[in-house]
């Protein structure tokens, strides 16, 4: 078994936990709070989904860029994307000890600061990337485009037909959340073209 | 396009990954040129002409 199955077998485990636990806090086993089941629920949702990744990827993922330029994407990602774990725990938390409408936009703009800093590592990854991977990336990407768009648009049709009922401050944090989870995914079926 | 990228490696002894760090490229692009599932840029296929010592005619041709 590849490493990269190995780590997606351990990424399904604790998506499975996960989810489990969100079943046990939705049916009152274990004791609920505010939006608790939701984030577990979402957590255990993107631990499948690695798996799936990682599970279905042809050969290792490291055979997909050169060394000095994954250590260099590593060291550009993590830290602002742990900052941004970091801050999404205790965001809802820092948000209502404030009063101060300047300070409150400062803080409800900081996981964007953050964010930020992880696109303008995956765009320097994509930008150095071989020829062929660039291609792989940029692809992928459009399509994942593309696709978001669609489902948005397909939401907005029905939500006018109010056959949904969609809240605004879900639909728009949400695109880019779906837009990272349809890129890995599209990407995946991309990349086994050229495997 | 048809091409020789896996014979000349394999006359040197590389493997894939050797000849993609001396190419700097990923190895999964060595192996997917190698397979002809992509066909290099001009730039690139300059390099590994350079690389192997032989006009790009003598590793790539055309299929017919």
């Amino acid at each position: 078994m590849t490493r990269c199955r190995r780590i997606g077998l351990v990424a399904l485990l604790v998506g499975i936990g996960l989810l489990v636990v969100a079943a046990l806090v939705a049916h009152g086993v274990i004791p609920d709070g505010p939006g608790r089941v939701f984030r577990l629920a979402v957590l255990g949702g993107i631990a499948v989904l690695m798996w799936i990744y990682t599970w279905f990827w042809p050969g290792e993922m490291h055979d997909g860029t050169t060394q000095a330029h994954a250590r260099r994407y590593y060291r550009e990602f993590a830290p602002p994307m742990a900052a941004y774990v970091v801050v999404m725990m205790s965001w809802t938390r820092l948000l209502a000890s404030v009063d101060a409408t300047w300070l409150r936009v400062l803080i409800a703009l900081l996981p964007t600061v953050l964010v930020a800093l992880v696109i303008r590592a995956a765009a320097r990854y994509v930008r150095d990337a071989d020829e062929m991977q660039r291609r792989l990336e940029l692809e992928s990407i459009a399509i994942a485009a593309g696709l978001v768009g669609g489902v948005y648009m397909s939401l907005g049709f029905l939500q006018s037909a109010k056959l949904i009922a969609l809240g605004a401050e879900a639909a728009m944090l949400w695109v880019f959340p779906l837009l990272c989870m349809l890129y890995g995914l599209v990407k995946l079926v991309i990349v086994r073209r050229y495997a | 396009m048809n091409n020789r990228v896996r014979e000349l490696r394999d006359a040197q002894g590389w493997s894939q990954r050797e000849l993609a760090e001396r190419l700097d490229v990923s190895r999964q692009t060595v192996n997917a040129i190698e397979t002809g599932k992509y066909d290099p840029s001009l730039p690139l296929a300059f390099r590994i002409s350079k690389l192997f010592g032989l006009p790009i005619e003598r590793i790539f041709q055309a299929e017919d």
